[in-house]
């Protein structure tokens, strides 16, 4: 079956036909950058948006009708050779000007320069390993079963290649020694970091961490600044909006994220506690939380937007200065 | 050289076995579901029939050291001395995650909490949601028993003890099959690598996993050089078992595991093959692999009452297919491999070393196997985690190297074995 379809003029004019609808779905990719506006033809967007997505399947169909298609295959490695080469330069123009500078251009991502490479290595590797399955069939089975070094010298090319990849080892060993060994120059550079204490590793932030376990009652549930999950480069308040790293201290309070709040969880908590306890972050800048006390109003949150009603505050101070709040919230 | 042995892997074992005692015994598990019973009897099983064999064993192998060793051996010492130099001169327990969850689980034990209620403990943290039964227990244990019964030392220093168990461990595992000296130098390289050394300056369970995975992968190769080795099989059993109660996040158990089988049935050894009681063997070792695997997993889903952090939601295919068609799913594996950096640069080399002698044969292409399926099998994970949490480039950069340097003694074991045979070669050139 194989030969008859080798030799099939459907399957060549098949082939031919994936390979022009796989560089024009690559191509095409330009074509929506620069053509496609608002008020284009509809058919022509559909047809462009649906070519945008289609190369992989092309690639995917290209791959399979190339094990029918041995003879004529120079054409298909120079093509190969083109999309490694290309997707090689799109990926260094974007890594010297900035991210999305081939996209700005010629309206190829930088995602799809990558893919470019990929497909180009897919495709060569493919026509190779079909030129030399039978060869590559011998030295697999010789890899497994047989011991290479064992070969007794009849001269055929497996063999060769075989003896050539042992002496190949032992200069692989010497490359595998060197970068295993480079690097240990800075093997014992952390025997002199200084991350002994709590005070290190948090920084400015561990005086917090003490006023809240000295200074607050065990009973009463502590609010922390906001970890929000939504705005993941928030930088302010790093360990202290952490309620694994707090709870390690100030177990067992119970700690709650402000967020919470939000998320519908507000009547259950105000349901359950009363009196809530905090303590006033005063750095530079991130101050947390606004709290008004003429209007008798409090804000947990990020920016300090969203304000809750207070009935009582009480306010201390604890030797390193630090402010120790404990408020009544109105339901 | 027995005695060395005997020594090491019944303490190394003796720790998993009864670390798993006590949690069950602590926990009140073991008549909650009949898989804690049956991981239980099976460990115990192992245990005690490893022992008996161990002692009936011939051991083949000698150590011989010449002076080059000796001075090799003195640089491994001083390496060790320093890392318990450091350890016992820090107060506290140092790294994010050693503060946070390993050492945060064994203050809440001593305050008298068991571990399931500390499954539960943060009603209100849905950022960690399942976080403190996101890792089994084991060095959380270690760090509750240590700090209850020998609390003027701090904890660390059972690191710098895993650190010098993991020298050990390698050393003995490949006596047989590099010599004494060679060993010892492939030791001290993995040692003083410096991601893995800087493990045992902080409290992670990397170190610990790395110690487990090195111990169970040369006690498999042991066995599969010479099959009458049978406590080889069992304590790499028990070994792997103890990987699988460090972390359980990545189950590079899986490869080793395939591979040691893959290799072993491929092998041209009627003899073995065919033999009723190792076959029963094997299946014992297979089946408490397992049970041991999904015990930790049953215990999570029945003591912990949210929802799990790392489901795989109904879109994931979807995501799959979005995440080609768009590219980004190549970019990913381009970042994944530029993170991983010079590692997987020493693994891809390891897997393409040659070896010609016939004996080490089995040996070097089960270490391949083990590595070729890990190497996969992270990549694969990394991509999997990529499409749900937009934080799994800090994933990416750090966890995977740590966690990954477990395949390190493997890929140095390979190069040891090419090494010993090279030099054997100039010797008789010479």
């Amino acid at each position: 079956m194989m030969n008859n379809l080798r030799d099939n003029d459907t399957v060549k004019r098949l082939h031919l036909f994936f390979v022009v609808l796989f560089v024009a779905s690559i191509l095409s990719n330009s074509v929506r950058r620069f053509l496609i506006t608002p008020d284009s033809f509809f058919g022509f967007r559909l047809i462009v948006s649906a070519l945008v997505r289609i190369d992989l399947v092309c690639f995917v169909i290209i791959l399979v009708l190339n094990v029918f298609r041995l003879i004529g295959s120079i054409w298909m490695k120079w093509l190969s050779i083109l999309m490694i080469l290309a997707g090689v330069v799109l990926s260094l123009l974007n890594f010297y000007n900035y991210d999305n500078f081939t996209y700005t251009i010629i309206g190829l991502s930088y995602n799809l320069s990558i893919k470019l490479v990929f497909y180009g290595f897919v495709l060569i590797s493919q026509l190779l390993l079909i030129e030399n399955i039978p060869t590559m069939l011998k030295y697999l089975r010789l890899f497994f079963e047989k011991m290479v070094g064992e070969l007794t010298s009849t001269g055929s090319v497996v063999e060769k290649k075989a003896h050539k990849l042992y002496r190949f080892s032992t200069l692989l060993v010497l490359l595998y020694l060197v970068i295993l060994i480079l690097p240990m120059t800075g093997t014992f550079k952390d025997l002199s970091s200084q991350a002994r204490d709590y005070s290190t590793i948090f920084n400015n932030e561990y005086k917090y961490i003490l006023a809240m376990r000295d200074g607050i009652d065990t009973s009463c549930p502590i609010i922390h600044p906001p970890f929000d999950d939504n705005f993941p480069k928030e930088e302010r308040w790093t360990h202290i909006k952490t309620q694994p790293v707090l709870r390690f201290f100030l177990f067992p309070r119970v700690l709650i994220n402000p967020v919470v709040f939000d998320m519908g969880m507000k009547e259950e908590i105000l349901g359950r506690y009363s009196n809530f306890c905090f303590v006033k972050v005063d750095e530079s800048n991130s101050v947390w939380p606004v709290i008004n006390t003429k209007e008798k109003l409090i804000s947990f949150d990020r920016y300090g937007k969203e304000f809750f009603n207070f009935d009582t505050i009480e306010h201390n101070v604890n030797v390193d200065g630090i402010d120790i709040y404990k408020i009544t919230l109105k339901k | 050289m027995k005695t060395l042995k005997v020594t090491i892997y019944v303490i190394v074992s003796a720790l998993i076995l009864s670390l798993k005692c006590l949690f069950f015994v602590r926990e009140k598990l073991l008549f909650d579901n009949p898989i804690y019973l049956l991981e239980i009897v099976l460990l115990c099983c192992l245990f005690f029939i490893g022992f008996r064999s161990i002692w009936v064993e011939n051991e083949k192998s000698v150590l011989s050291i010449n002076l080059f060793g000796r001075l090799l051996l003195v640089a491994a010492v001083a390496v060790l001395f320093s890392s318990f130099l450091y350890n016992s001169n820090k107060k506290i327990v140092t790294g994010y995650d050693a503060i946070a969850l390993y050492d945060a689980r064994s203050k809440f034990m001593e305050s008298g909490l068991s571990l399931k209620q500390i499954a539960n403990i943060a009603p209100y943290d849905f950022l960690h949601k399942n976080y403190y039964v996101s890792y089994p227990p084991m060095t959380s244990l270690v760090h509750y028993y240590w700090e209850t019964y020998i609390p003027t030392i701090p904890v660390g220093v059972t690191y710098a003890i895993y650190l010098l168990f993991l020298f050990a461990i390698i050393v003995v595992g490949l006596n047989r099959l590099v010599g004494t000296n060679l060993a010892i130098l492939t030791g001290l390289g993995v040692i003083v690598y410096p991601q893995l050394f800087s493990l045992s300056l902080v409290e992670y369970t990397n170190l610990p996993f790395i110690l487990f995975i090195a111990a169970s992968v040369l006690s498999f190769a042991n066995f599969l050089l010479d099959k009458t080795m049978k406590s080889e099989l069992f304590f790499g059993t028990i070994f792997l078992i103890g990987s699988t109660w460090t972390r359980s996040s990545e189950p590079v158990w899986i490869p080793v595991l395939l591979s040691f089988l893959f290799i072993f049935f491929t092998q041209n050894n009627r003899k073995y093959k065919n033999s009723l009681v190792l076959s029963i063997y094997m299946f014992l070792s297979f089946l408490s692999i397992v049970v041991s695997y999904f015990s930790w997993k049953v215990f999570v889903n029945q003591n912990y009452s949210g929802s799990l952090l790392l489901t795989l939601n109904g879109t994931l295919f979807e995501s799959i297919v979005n995440s080609f068609t768009s590219g980004s799913a190549f970019t990913t594996v381009l970042a994944i491999i530029n993170y991983w950096g010079w590692l997987l640069i020493l693994y891809l080399i390891s897997l393409l070393i040659v070896v010609s002698n016939k004996k080490y044969f089995v040996v070097v292409n089960f270490l391949k196997l083990l590595l070729l399926g890990n190497i996969g099998m992270y990549i694969a994970g990394v991509y999997l985690f990529s499409l749900n949490y937009y934080w799994w480039v800090d994933i990416a950069k750090d966890s995977l190297i740590r966690s990954s340097l477990c395949l390190l003694p493997a890929s140095v074991g390979i190069v040891a074995i090419k090494a010993k045979e090279i030099i054997e070669d100039v010797k008789k050139s010479a």
